[in-house]
């Protein structure tokens, strides 16, 4: 079966998109980028509410960790290891290494975000005892089946929303905005080249700024699905609640013969959907270079 | 561990690695044929390796080769046969991201390994874990600020590899796709197309243009921790990293120059050592852009980033290079860089004197007549001097 894993965009969402996932995925206050935040009190209530209703939470742990950040990391495991929650995601090494060295209990999902592009490396980490891998966005469909067939462990691949792009320590709106005396009561900012627009995000611990577009794999999913892929995820990130409830209904009714149909609501509810590299390969240019 | 750090220099091909070196770089590190993340630079060939690892060697120093491109699927298949092919040609440590590669040459080789910056090692938890894999070195992430870097060497007992002075990432290493998907040129393996240094609009949550004078970027000012140094020397750091492979060979002779002398003044007499101003000016003149210490003393805010509107200007400084010299005739032969003139005050540095202050007197062309003006790319002309010169020592306008 594959699960259908969500993101709400904010936590007060997530009681109400449970009835339409299998899973839920949320970042921790301060561990994590590209994630909707929960604290670790509210971290308890959200684990017995989505136990509640017999589904999963998965938590991703994802930031580039700084030594300063390693004693509440492990407070964190720890804390996840008793509320059993699903699964930890994660990025940097250090979450992997506190895991072994505690011997927690908890299933661990390497996500690396734009760097999960090979069986090879993935196996490499089953052989450590993860127990799955979050794919890389950037890689064809047909390398994510490939990895599918070649690979024991569970896997995570997107299928809807916005693409992360760029995580940075700097906070560039801030500096920006300080540079110049602009002032402003924005909540929300968006950078906008050649007619397209990415969504931009500061934190305390950075920037973020994700794809222009909103990634729509409707017909993927149904493939991913006949491929006995585990988990496929919708991001809720910066879509309406109502839209995203909308998606999700959609994503659980799709079949091989009403997909067309499913399709073009999709694309008539979220104007700016795009495929990303599902069928584009990227390149890497030689040009002569000058001494 | 080594008593004396390492100064590690880029070479984007055979002639800078040859320039770094020379100019007292203790270390050179390069892309090969493949597996490299640097698309653009001009990579060396197996046969161009073994070269380059035997130049080094004569002269007792070291050459690195980048392992550090993303794997997909397709190429991961020739990972092993080219590990092979390159431990051949005799150099000394690869530098790698992926764990896998590391598996890979550990199993199948017995190359040094040095895990490189794109895994952006930040914390003493991953380093503790990828020197129990098998890493020697670890080339700590650009985001470390000098208290961690200390307590990583404090707390694992691997090498410390830090850059020193280059250019900046404007994202975490290994976190920035943006060249992927505005360029479809992919930035984990080699394509980056630096969209950081792009300008674009900043809109509110009402899609409204928050006016600033200049566009909105994500650019970043260049690192420099040439004031740093001795505290870095003493805290223990293995090797100091140069970045730059695409650089030009008079931008690799001027870092790398001028760090080495910094590193031996501090080592020979570390009481009496004092901070030069004037060794940084000569980092700022060489390069065509600002440079700060960024998140090494933690001052990454606004001050480290470039507000757009910057002249990028190209260099002119770099006037030619020294062929050859003939000390019967007083002449040096000199392969023109840049336009010069008679009566233009130079200096001319090279790795084996002090600078020489110089203003140019009697000019031949290679018919041998009297000229005024150098005017032409890559011009032989020679130049009356008494001063003992060296082929590879290098001539610059006086500032």
């Amino acid at each position: 079966m594959t699960k259908i894993l969500v993101m709400p965009a904010h936590k007060k969402d997530i009681k109400e998109i449970l009835s339409f996932a299998d899973a839920i995925l949320l970042g921790i206050e301060n561990f994590s980028v590209n994630f909707t935040e929960i604290s670790l009190d509210e971290l308890r209530i959200v684990v017995e509410d989505v136990k509640s209703e017999g589904k999963e939470i998965f938590l991703s742990l994802n930031r580039n960790f700084h030594n300063g950040d390693l004693k509440k990391l492990e407070e964190i495991l720890v804390e996840c290891n008793k509320l059993k929650v699903d699964g930890i995601f994660y990025y940097d090494v250090a979450v992997y290494q506190i895991h072994h060295r505690l011997m927690l209990d908890l299933p661990l999902v390497w996500s690396a975000e734009h760097l999960a592009t090979n069986q090879y490396t993935i196996r490499y980490w089953q052989e450590h005892g993860i127990n799955g891998v979050f794919l890389s966005n950037e890689i064809t469909k047909e390398e994510i089946l490939e990895i599918k067939k070649e690979t024991n462990v569970k896997c995570f691949v997107q299928v809807f929303g916005y693409l992360p792009m760029y995580v940075s320590k700097r906070h560039a709106i801030h500096n920006y905005l300080k540079h110049f005396r602009i002032d402003t009561t924005s909540r929300t900012f968006s950078i906008w080249k050649e007619e397209k627009e990415y969504p931009i995000l500061e934190r305390k611990n950075g920037t973020e700024i994700y794809s222009s577009f909103i990634l729509n794999a409707l017909y993927e999913y149904l493939e991913y699905k006949n491929n006995k892929m585990e988990y496929t995820f919708i991001s809720g990130f910066r879509i309406p609640l109502e839209q995203l409830k909308q998606v999700l209904s959609y994503f659980q009714m799709v079949d091989d013969d009403n997909k067309e149909e499913i399709n073009k609501k999709i694309e008539e509810l979220i104007e700016n959907t795009g495929k990303g590299f599902l069928y584009k390969e990227t390149v890497y240019q030689v040009k002569k270079n000058e001494k | 561990m080594r008593s004396k750090p390492e100064l590690l220099a880029p070479a984007g091909d055979l002639e800078r690695l040859k320039i770094a070196l020379l100019y007292g770089a203790d270390a050179v590190y390069f892309g090969g044929p493949a597996f490299g993340l640097r698309a653009n630079a001009i990579n060396f060939t197996i046969e161009e390796m073994k070269e380059a690892a035997d130049f080094a060697h004569h002269l007792q120093k070291k050459v690195y080769v980048t392992v550090n491109i993303v794997l997909h699927n397709k190429e991961a298949k020739e990972l092993v046969s080219y590990l092979k092919e390159i431990e051949k040609t005799g150099i000394d440590a690869i530098i790698v991201s992926d764990p896998y590669v590391i598996k890979m040459a550990k199993e199948n080789t017995n190359l040094e390994i040095h895990l490189s910056t794109q895994q952006s090692t930040l914390n003493y938890e991953a380093a503790s874990y990828f020197y129990q894999e098998g890493v020697s070195r670890i080339v700590l992430g650009r985001e470390c600020t000098k208290e961690e870097v200390k307590e990583i060497i404090e707390k694992v007992p691997v090498e410390i590899e830090t850059f020193i002075h280059g250019a900046m990432c404007a994202g975490y290493s290994g976190r920035c796709v943006l060249s992927n998907f505005l360029t479809d040129r992919d930035a984990n393996r080699g394509g980056c197309s630096q969209i950081c240094r792009w300008d674009f609009k900043l809109l509110d949550e009402n899609k409204k243009k928050l006016e600033g004078e200049k566009d909105f970027t994500l650019c970043s000012k260049d690192l420099s921790l040439l004031k740093y140094l001795p505290e870095m020397i003493d805290m223990g750091i293995t090797s100091f990293k140069i970045e730059g492979r695409m650089r030009s060979i008079y931008y690799i002779a001027t870092v790398v120059s001028v760090y080495r002398k910094v590193i031996d003044r501090y080592l020979k007499d570390k009481e009496n050592y004092h901070y030069e101003e004037e060794e940084e000016n000569i980092l700022r003149n060489c390069a065509n852009r600002d440079s700060v210490p960024q998140f090494f003393d933690d001052s990454y805010g606004e001050e480290c980033s470039y507000y757009n509107g910057r002249e990028e200007i190209s260099n002119q400084d770099f006037l030619g290079i020294i062929k050859e010299y003939d000390s019967e005739k007083k002449e040096a032969v000199v392969e023109q860089r840049n336009y010069f003139k008679k009566g233009d005050r130079v200096e001319i540095f090279g790795p084996n004197h002090e600078t020489i202050f110089y203003t140019i007197s009697d000019i031949l062309d290679s018919d041998g007549n009297l000229i005024d003006i150098v005017r032409h790319p890559r011009q032989i002309v020679r130049i009356s001097i008494d001063s003992l010169l060296e082929p590879y020592d290098m001539i610059r306008i006086q500032k």
